[in-house]
C-alpha cells in the first residue's frame, strides 16, 4: 500500500500547491516590481536618457549611454549630476524650440559657457544653485529641481534669477553678461537703499534726498503734506519712497505723518536772499529749451527714470526765492547735489526762475513762502522728531542739526543664502525660494507684518522690470560662498570703468552726451552694406535739428583730449562750441572724481593713462610752410578761427586745440571725421577714391608735400598745434613725456 | 511735414529688402501728372547769415536768387521736384545702380531732387572757386551717409549710397540756404516729376502696388494702382501749396 508523503487527502493537496502557487507568483511579481521601481521609476533620468538616445537618432546625433553623467569639482566642494539630464546644455544642433527643454541648449550658450564658464570647469550649481547630486525626488514627491520641495536648501534659480549668483567670483561692480544684475545694482545705488540696509556688496549711499531743513522758506506745509502723503502720485519714478503705504498716515510708529510734518517745520536752513525783480517766462521757457534742462528732468508721463525731479509742478512746490537760489548753485542748498551749476548769467537766471514758477496745474496756487502755518504743537513735534529717526528717513536725508538716523534697516549681508525657514513670511502663506520673499517685501514691504511685530520699509515706485532686477540684486547678497581662487579680479582698465561708469550714472552724462556705441554690421549678400550705430546715451539729441548741433558725442574723448585740458574742464567747464544752444555745465566733481573720469574716458577709448604725447618729429620749415599753404586752400577759416576770440560760431577755435587735442586724435579725424564723430559737420577733405577700399584717401591738393595724404595730414596737425601758442598753459595731471 | 511721415519713410525701404531680378514680361507702365493746387508764395529775398565769408557772399548772390523755390510749375499747374515710386514690388527688372550727381554752381545744390539705387554711386562735384561741404543726413534717425568738403574748382568725389532712405543734401560751410534731397531705394521702380510735372516709371510687373508721391513742402500721398500690361495712368495727383515754412529763407525747414 502506497501512502501519501502528507498523509494528507488529495483534494487538501491541490488546494495547498495552488497556494504556493499562488505565492510564488506573487512573489516573483513584486520581485519584478521592485526591480522595476528602482531600476525605472526611481531612476527617471533613465527614461530620460533614452529619450535622449531617441531624439538623438531621428536627428543623427551621437547617442549618449544610459548612466550618471557628473560633474565632480572638488575645489567648489560640489557634484552636479545635471548633465545627466539635461544632455544637450553644451552640445550643437539642439538649440531649436521643438527640442524637448530638458535637451535644449543653454540659451546663451556662447555667451556664458563658451569658453568662459566651461561646464567641465565650473559644474551647473555655481551659477544655478540647486541640490546638484539630487537626480529624483525625496519621499514620493515630484523633483522638479525641488520647486515644490520645502527641503531643498538651494532651490534652483532659473531665468534673470541665476543672475544673482555672478557677483559671488565676479565682485566689485557691473558684470558683463548680467544685465539684470547691473539693473538691479543700479537702482539699489540710485534709491539709496544702502542707506538704510547694511550690503557688503555696496557702499552706503550718503545723502541721495536733500536735507530736510529750510522747507519754510522753500516750499509750504500744504505741499509737503500732500508730498508724504502720496509721492508717487505726484511724481510716479520718484526715488522717494512712500512711508506709510497700506496704512493710514496717521498710524506711524510715534505719530505719523502729521507728526513729521510738525517737525520739519521746525528745522531752519540756509537764510535765502530775496531774488530782484522782473524775468520773462517766455524767454526763461525758451532758455529751459535750449539748455537741455528736460534731458535730466523729464516730463511727467516719460517711462525714463529721471535723474533729476519731473519740473512739471515745481510751481506749486518752490518758492522763487528758492528757486533763485538753487539755480546760482544748488550746493549752496544742498552741499552733495547732483544738479550741476547751470552756469546762468543773472538775466537768464532771473528768466528761468520766471519760467518754472509758471509750472502749476491749472488754479494751483504756488507756496505761500515763511508766512504759511505749520503745525505748532509741541508734543506732536517731539513725535515726529523720534518718528523720522525711526523711519530711517535720515539714511537719505541727512540733515545738519538733526542727529541720528544711519541704518535703520537689517543687514542684507548672506540674504542670498539664508536658510529658507528663516524668512518670516508673517501671516502670508510661505512660498517656496528665496526670490517670492524679497520679491514680494520690496513691493509689499508691510505685508510680512504682524500685531506684534511692526514693519517700517518704505515702499518704492518701481515698473514690474525694476522689482525683477533689485530682486536680482538683492539675492546677489550670498556672503563669501567661493574659494577666493575662483574670484575674478578686474583688469585696471574694467576698474576704471567701472568707476567712471557710476560717475557717469550717478550724474546723469549720458543724458546730454553718447558714451559708448553698438556697431552692427547690416548686411547684403554677405556684404557689408553699411554699419547700424546705436548710440548709447545722448538721447537728447532728438531735440535738436541735427546731431551735429546736440552735446557732443565722448565715445572718443579718451583719444581726442588731451588729459589735462579735460580734467581742467571738468573742473571748471570753459566754452568749447559757443554756437550750440546747450551749455556744459559746471559739476561738482573733486579732483579725485575728476580723475577717475578722465581714466574712464581713456579705458573707454582704449588709450594709455596717463597721457602719451605724440611722438612724431616736427615738421622742417618747408613742410610748415606747405601745411599753412593747405589750410588756407581747404579754407578750414570758413569755420575755424585760430585767434582765440571765443568768437566760434561753427567750428571749434584752433587756439584751443594745441591744450586740448590729441595729435593722434586730429589725424585720424583729419581722414575720417565721420567714423569718429557721426554727423559731424566736419567735412571729409581727403576722400577714399574707391568708398569700398579703406585706405585709398586723396587730397584735392596733389601738388603738394608730394601729393602724400599722410605727409598732408601729418603737417596739419602740427599746424592745428601752433594756434594760440601765447595762451596760458595747462594745469593738473601728469603725463608721461618719452624724453624723459 | 510731419514727423511719423519721416519715420514712415525711413522704415519703408525694409520691406523691399528682398528685391529680386527678374524677366518680366508683358510688363505695365504707370505715367501720370502730379499738380499743385493753390497759389503758392513767392519766397522773400534771403539774407546772408551774419558770419558768412565776403567772398563767398559776392560770388553766391551774383547770378539767380539764393533759395531754390520750393514750388516749379510748368504748364496746367504740373509740379517739379516731385519723387515718385512704386511700393510692394518684389522683383523686376534689373537695378540700374546708375550714378547720380551732385553739383554744387553757384552755391546751389543741383539736381534739388533725385531718386536713386542704394549700391549707386553719386557724384559730388564743385563747380564754384569756394570750399563747398555736401552733407546728406537721412531724415528720421539722423544719420549722416557722408560729408564730403570740395575746397578746390572742379573737383569731383564719388560717394556710395549704402543705406535705403530720405537724405536732406546740405552745405555747412555758411552756405544754410544750400538744400537738396536724395531717395535711395532698394528697387528700381523710381523718379522724379520733370518741370512740367510728368513721370513716368515702366518695366513693372503686373499687380497691385502702392504709388508713393512725395513733394518737400507737400509731405508724402499714397495711391493704390493695379498695374496691368501697357500704360497706366494715375489720375488726379495734386498738392495743395502750402505756406513757406518760416526760417525758408534759411533753408533750414521743417526740422
Amino acid at each position: 500500500m502506497v501512502f501519501p508523503v502528507s498523509g494528507r487527502k488529495p483534494a487538501e493537496e491541490l488546494r495547498l500547491g495552488g497556494l504556493f502557487l499562488l505565492l510564488a507568483a506573487a512573489l516573483l511579481g513584486v520581485s519584478v516590481w521592485a526591480f522595476y521601481d528602482e531600476l525605472v521609476t526611481r531612476r527617471p533620468w533613465k527614461r530620460v536618457r533614452q529619450q535622449f538616445n531617441r531624439l538623438a537618432e531621428r536627428r543623427g546625433l551621437e547617442p549618449e549611454l544610459v548612466e550618471i553623467e557628473q560633474v565632480v569639482l572638488p575645489k567648489l566642494e560640489t557634484i552636479d549630476r545635471c548633465p545627466t539630464c539635461h544632455v544637450g546644455i553644451d552640445r550643437d544642433g539642439l538649440d531649436e524650440p521643438d527640442v524637448p527643454e530638458v535637451f535644449r541648449t543653454h540659451p546663451r550658450r556662447d555667451e556664458l559657457l563658451g569658453g568662459r564658464h566651461p561646464v567641465r570647469r565650473f559644474g551647473c550649481t555655481t551659477c544655478h544653485d540647486g541640490q546638484g547630486m539630487q537626480t529624483k525626488g525625496v519621499g514620493g514627491r515630484p523633483f522638479e529641481h525641488g520647486a515644490k520641495d520645502p527641503f531643498w536648501e538651494a532651490p534652483l534659480l532659473s531665468g534673470p534669477l541665476a543672475e544673482s549668483t555672478c557677483a559671488s567670483c565676479h565682485p566689485g561692480g557691473p558684470i558683463e553678461g548680467a544685465p539684470i544684475f547691473n539693473r538691479g545694482r543700479a537702482l539699489f545705488i540710485d534709491l539709496g537703499c544702502a542707506g538704510c540696509h547694511e550690503s557688503g556688496l555696496l557702499p552706503p549711499s550718503g545723502a541721495i534726498g536733500p536735507p530736510l531743513a529750510g522747507l519754510r522758506d522753500k516750499t509750504s506745509p500744504a505741499f509737503v503734506e500732500a508730498w508724504l502723503r502720496g509721492p508717487h502720485e505726484i511724481r510716479p519714478l520718484t526715488r522717494m519712497p512712500h512711508s506709510w503705504p497700506d496704512a493710514p498716515a496717521e498710524r506711524g510708529p510715534r505719530g505719523g505723518l502729521r507728526a513729521v510734518l510738525a517737525f520739519l517745520g521746525t528745522l531752519d536752513g540756509p537764510r535765502l536772499a530775496e531774488p530782484p525783480p522782473g524775468g520773462d517766462p517766455d524767454r526763461g521757457a525758451a532758455l529751459y529749451a535750449e539748455l537741455g534742462c528736460r534731458a535730466c528732468h523729464e516730463p511727467l508721463g516719460s517711462a525714463r527714470r529721471p535723474v533729476g525731479p519731473t519740473l512739471d509742478r515745481v510751481g506749486e512746490k518752490a518758492s522763487r526765492a528758492w528757486l533763485w537760489a538753487w539755480l546760482g548753485n544748488p550746493r549752496s542748498l544742498w552741499p552733495e547735489a547732483r544738479m550741476p551749476n547751470p552756469r546762468l548769467t543773472d538775466g537768464e537766471r532771473l528768466d528761468l526762475v520766471a519760467h518754472l514758477t509758471t509750472l502749476r496745474a491749472e488754479g494751483a496756487s504756488p507756496p505761500e513762502g515763511p508766512s504759511a502755518r505749520w503745525p505748532e504743537d509741541p508734543e506732536l513735534i517731539e513725535a515726529g522728531a523720534r518718528e523720522i529717526r525711526e523711519l530711517g528717513c535720515l539714511g537719505c536725508h541727512p540733515t545738519p542739526g538733526v542727529e541720528g538716523g544711519g541704518r535703520v534697516g537689517p543687514s542684507l549681508v548672506g540674504i542670498g543664502a539664508r536658510p529658507p525657514e528663516r524668512f518670516d513670511w508673517g501671516p502670508v502663506e510661505p512660498e517656496p525660494g528665496r526670490a517670492a520673499w524679497v520679491r514680494r517685501k520690496i513691493a509689499e514691504p508691510r505685508a510680512f507684518e504682524r500685531p506684534e511685530r511692526r514693519l517700517l520699509m518704505p515702499r518704492l515706485a518701481l515698473t514690474a522690470e525694476e522689482l525683477e532686477a533689485l530682486t536680482v540684486f538683492v539675492l546677489a547678497h550670498r556672503g563669501a560662498r567661493r574659494p577666493p581662487a575662483m574670484r575674478v579680479e578686474r583688469t585696471p582698465r574694467q576698474a576704471a570703468i567701472a568707476r567712471g561708469e557710476a560717475l557717469v550714472r550717478r550724474f546723469g552724462c549720458r543724458t546730454c552726451h553718447e558714451i559708448g556705441r553698438n556697431e552692427t554690421p547690416v548686411l547684403d549678400e554677405g556684404e557689408v552694406l553699411y554699419v547700424e550705430i546705436e548710440p548709447i546715451g545722448g538721447k537728447i539729441r532728438e531735440l535738436y535739428a541735427e546731431p551735429a548741433l546736440a552735446p557732443p558725442s565722448l565715445t572718443h574723448a579718451g583719444l581726442r583730449l588731451r588729459y589735462d585740458w579735460l580734467y581742467d574742464y571738468l573742473m571748471a567747464p570753459t566754452p568749447v562750441r559757443p554756437w550750440l544752444p546747450a551749455r556744459m555745465p559746471a559739476y561738482p566733481f573733486g579732483p579725485e572724481e575728476a580723475e577717475a573720469l578722465v581714466r574712464f574716458f581713456a579705458a573707454l577709448a582704449e588709450q594709455p593713462f596717463p597721457f602719451r604725447r605724440d611722438p612724431r618729429p616736427a615738421p622742417s620749415a618747408a613742410e610748415r610752410a606747405d601745411a599753412r599753404w593747405l589750410f588756407e586752400k581747404m579754407q578750414c577759416e570758413k569755420c575755424h578761427q585760430t585767434e582765440g576770440a571765443d568768437l566760434a560760431e561753427r567750428a571749434p577755435d584752433l587756439a584751443l586745440a594745441r591744450e586740448r587735442l590729441n595729435p593722434a586724435f586730429v589725424r585720424a579725424f583729419l581722414l575720417e571725421p565721420q567714423r569718429l564723430e557721426p554727423g559731424t559737420r566736419m567735412p571729409t577733405l581727403f576722400p577714399r577714391l574707391d568708398d569700398d577700399l579703406p585706405d585709398s584717401h586723396t587730397t584735392p591738393y596733389p601738388e603738394r608735400l608730394g601729393g602724400d595724404v599722410q605727409r598732408q595730414v601729418d603737417a596739419l596737425t602740427h599746424l592745428t598745434s601752433t594756434f594760440g601758442a601765447d595762451r596760458a598753459g595747462g594745469r593738473g595731471l601728469p603725463h608721461e613725456d618719452p624724453k624723459r | 511735414m510731419s514727423k511719423p511721415i519721416f519715420v514712415l519713410l525711413s522704415l519703408l525701404p525694409s520691406a523691399a529688402l528682398a528685391y529680386e531680378t527678374v524677366p518680366v514680361e508683358r510688363g505695365g507702365r504707370v505715367v501720370g501728372v502730379v499738380r499743385l493746387a493753390g497759389d503758392p508764395e513767392t519766397p522773400s529775398a534771403a539774407a546772408f547769415p551774419k558770419d558768412l565769408n565776403p567772398e563767398d557772399e559776392k560770388l553766391c548772390g551774383s547770378k539767380r536768387p539764393l533759395i531754390t523755390p520750393y514750388y516749379i510749375t510748368g504748364p496746367r499747374g504740373g509740379l517739379a521736384h516731385v519723387a515718385v515710386w512704386l511700393e510692394g514690388v518684389k522683383g523686376g527688372k534689373p537695378r540700374e545702380k546708375a550714378m547720380g550727381k551732385m553739383i554744387n554752381e553757384d552755391c546751389r545744390f543741383v539736381p534739388h531732387v533725385q531718386t536713386l539705387d542704394v549700391g549707386a554711386k553719386i557724384q559730388i562735384e564743385n563747380r564754384d572757386p569756394i570750399l563747398h561741404t555736401t552733407h546728406a543726413i537721412y531724415r528720421g534717425r539722423r544719420i549722416t551717409a557722408f560729408n564730403v568738403g570740395t575746397p578746390r574748382k572742379g573737383q569731383k568725389v564719388r560717394k556710395k549710397l549704402r543705406r535705403p532712405g530720405l537724405l536732406r543734401v546740405q552745405c555747412d560751410s555758411g552756405h544754410v540756404w544750400m538744400r537738396a534731397w536724395i531717395h535711395a531705394f532698394r528697387h528700381p521702380y523710381h523718379t522724379v516729376t520733370g518741370e512740367d510735372g510728368r513721370f513716368v516709371i515702366d518695366e513693372i510687373p503686373p499687380g497691385a502696388y502702392t504709388l508713393r508721391v512725395w513733394h518737400e513742402l507737400g509731405g508724402i500721398l499714397a495711391r493704390a494702382v493695379e498695374v496691368e500690361p501697357g500704360e497706366n495712368r494715375v489720375e488726379d495727383l495734386a498738392f495743395e501749396a502750402k505756406p513757406l515754412p518760416e526760417d525758408h529763407a534759411m533753408g533750414i525747414h521743417s526740422r
